[in-house]
């Protein structure tokens, strides 16, 4: 994700009063008190770690997108909108939707079919123990890693915007999501993610249209943009930053070719394939819906809102950069005392009156909090069913695994803390260690999608080619970083993640030629060929109308995708 | 307590409360404090000013009677408690 470097001094300092503390501590008790409530809900492991598997499609369609759209999402975001401008949409509309769609249509019958509890588990039934290790272990540690790091920014921005002590926050933020995880489980994750979601919108979306207001409108907005500046060098001009195709200040190639090529394939395939279509802390929102149909439309319900999240982020970027005499120079010159990072920030600050301060600030540490949340929910669910039930204490009565999630919960968020304070001394491990998590996201699409419709394909060939493509986006990595390939811009990790695609494909296949199938009982619910269509069906769709059902929905949004991309290209 | 639980309740109570605040801080602007003028170098004024509170805070009053009016038409139907997971039906 995007590392986040703050200015320096108090510039960003908001002047709060005692009205903004009060929105900001209502916010608190609702959060505590959902996870209060939310333990009368549980009374199995899969209440604790699934919600029971009982929640609405609406509820899990917004968990969906709201436990990505953490707050470094949001700064994120909004600095590439000040800094490259409108094609920053592609993260969304050519980065998400497709896979988002891709999920709920193709892949999540498997998951949800096959009854499995996790992403690691169905990579357990269909490949066993060596893929299993491989992802659970990988995708447990990086959790716990990017817990942390959230927690440290989310100190951070406090700091900086409310000059308190950094520990303080990072204590307060981290007992108040621990609380309300070990009470509550998957379910206050759950709730909190979509009250999140809606404060945060509650922000975001005064902020915008009183920005475009004070610049004049959508117009007034283009036409105070100015070209950015990096040493001495033209980066994005303001042809680039107010259109979305082909999008080279994004990509960073300087043909226009390669520029559609590298986001249409690099961006959208292969690297977002891989992040949403078996990242576990999104499925883990849909497997959590009540019935087939439900969990398939999750990730499509979410796909409505991502659409139009952008305009509310990256706009408000684009406004601070036309509008704030900081970020201007920042532009210009390619120097300042602020960083891109603060765009959101600094809007809030020129921007919002006393009150709506407060429900900014309380959308921001939601925000942080929720994608704290996110991490940890997805970690405890890996940890005590995969990690622990699997290896280290079978057999056991159900509540024991609740006991395990609970002390789980506490272990993620204490060493979550310490990582926390590790990033403030050595940010720049923290990033490297960030990226090198990515790497393990890259090849497991190509191991999932050759797994549920090969079914020769074998165990062996399972982790051997999750090894070798992972190794190989790490070497691809390593030459960009000693300066034997030099790729600008996003150049570097969409090389890396289609070098991880196509070396897992290469080696599953390879291997699978020189090793003995698994039987073709053991693949039901698995691969497709061998799953009676009964498995995927889902009958509660047939004869509703067309919002109700997985497909018709998809293709509505998929149009209204590509609708949003040619009338903004 | 279940049917309080609807987190479609939760969301109409919290924005709900957050609208009447602000609209309160909206027409009483005598409780908030001086809007700090930033860093002052800006090309163009982007404070809204203190009304924006009240604007927002009945859009937000108006977000939650739709929710919690939802959550009044279309009562959670309470389901048995889910099977236990070894249960090959689930």
């Amino acid at each position: 994700m995007t590392t986040t470097t703050l200015a320096a001094s108090d510039v960003l300092r908001l002047n709060l009063g005692w009205l903004d503390y009060v929105l900001v501590a209502i916010y608190f008790v609702f959060v505590l008190g959902i996870g209060f409530i939310a333990r009368s809900q549980i009374s199995t492991s899969l209440d604790f770690f699934l919600s029971g598997r009982r929640l609405p499609a609406w509820v899990t369609g917004l968990a969906f997108i709201s436990a990505n759209l953490g707050a470094v999402e949001i700064m994120g975001m909004s600095a590439n909108g000040a800094q490259v401008g409108l094609s920053t949409m592609h993260y969304y509309w050519i980065g998400a939707i497709p896979a988002m769609l891709f999920l709920g249509v193709v892949m999540m019958p498997f998951y949800y079919g096959s009854k499995v509890r996790s992403v690691p588990e169905f990579m357990r039934r269909r490949f066993g123990p060596g893929a299993h290790l491989v992802n659970a272990i990988s995708f447990a540690t990086a959790q716990v890693l990017i817990a942390g790091v959230n927690l440290f920014l989310l100190a951070t921005v406090i700091n900086a915007l409310l000059g308190w002590p950094r520990w303080v926050s990072l204590i307060v933020a981290a007992v108040v999501v621990l609380s309300y995880i070990t009470l509550g489980g998957l379910s206050a994750a759950i709730y909190n993610e979509v009250l999140q979601f809606f404060v945060i919108l509650a922000a975001l979306i005064p902020l915008t249209v009183f920005g475009l207001i004070r610049v004049g409108g959508w117009n007034g907005l283009k036409d105070k943009v100015i070209d950015t500046v990096s040493n001495g060098k033209v980066t994005a001009s303001v042809h680039d930053q107010v259109t979305t195709w082909p999008g080279q200040a994004l990509s960073g190639f300087d043909s226009p070719v390669w520029s559609v090529i590298g986001i249409v394939f690099g961006l959208g395939f292969v690297l977002s394939f891989g992040y949403w279509t078996t990242n576990f802390v999104e499925v883990q929102r849909a497997m959590a819906s009540n019935s087939m149909s439900a969990a398939r439309r999750s990730p499509i319900i979410g796909s409505f809102p991502k659409m139009f999240i952008p305009f509310v982020v990256i706009v408000p970027g684009m406004i601070s950069a036309a509008a704030i005499g900081d970020m201007i120079r920042l532009k210009s010159t390619g120097k300042g005392d602020i960083t891109y990072n603060d765009a959101m920030l600094l809007m809030i600050r020129d921007i919002l009156p006393n009150g709506l301060l407060g429900v900014a600030v309380a959308g921001l540490m939601a925000s942080f909090m929720a994608g704290m949340a996110a991490n940890i929910s997805a970690f405890n669910t890996v940890f005590s069913y995969d990690i622990w039930q699997d290896y280290v204490a079978k057999d056991r009565p159900d509540h024991y695994y609740i006991l395990v999630g609970r002390i789980a919960t506490l272990a993620a968020t204490v060493l979550a803390i310490f990582t926390a304070l590790i990033a403030a001394g050595y940010s720049n491990l923290m990033d490297y260690l960030q990226t090198l998590f990515g790497f393990f996201n890259a090849p497991l699409f190509a191991t999932f999608i050759l797994g549920m419709f090969w079914k020769r394909m074998t165990s062996t060939a399972g982790w051997a080619g999750l090894v070798s493509g992972t190794l190989s986006a790490v070497f691809v990595f390593i030459l960009s970083k000693a300066g034997v390939i030099s790729l600008p811009g996003q150049g570097t990790p969409f090389i890396a993640a289609s070098a991880a695609f196509v070396v897992d494909i290469i080696v599953s296949v390879a291997v699978t030629m020189v090793t003995t199938p698994k039987p073709a009982t053991e693949l039901v619910g698995l691969v497709y060929s061998e799953t009676p269509r009964e498995v995927f069906a889902d009958p509660e769709s047939a004869g509703k109308a067309w919002y109700y059902r997985p497909v018709p929905l998809a293709a509505v949004a998929l149009t209204l995708t590509i609708v949003l991309n040619v009338v903004f290209h | 307590m279940r049917h309080l639980f609807d987190v479609r309740n939760i969301v109409g109570a919290l924005l709900g409360i957050y609208g009447v605040v602000l609209t309160i801080a909206g027409f009483a602007p005598g409780l908030l404090r001086e809007h700090d003028k930033g860093a002052g170098n800006n090309p163009v004024d982007l404070y809204v000013g203190t009304d924006a509170n009240w604007w927002v805070g009945l859009g937000l009053i108006g977000v939650a009677i739709v929710f919690i009016g939802w959550a009044l038409l279309r009562p959670v139907k309470i389901s048995e408690p889910a099977p236990p997971e070894q249960n090959p039906e689930r």
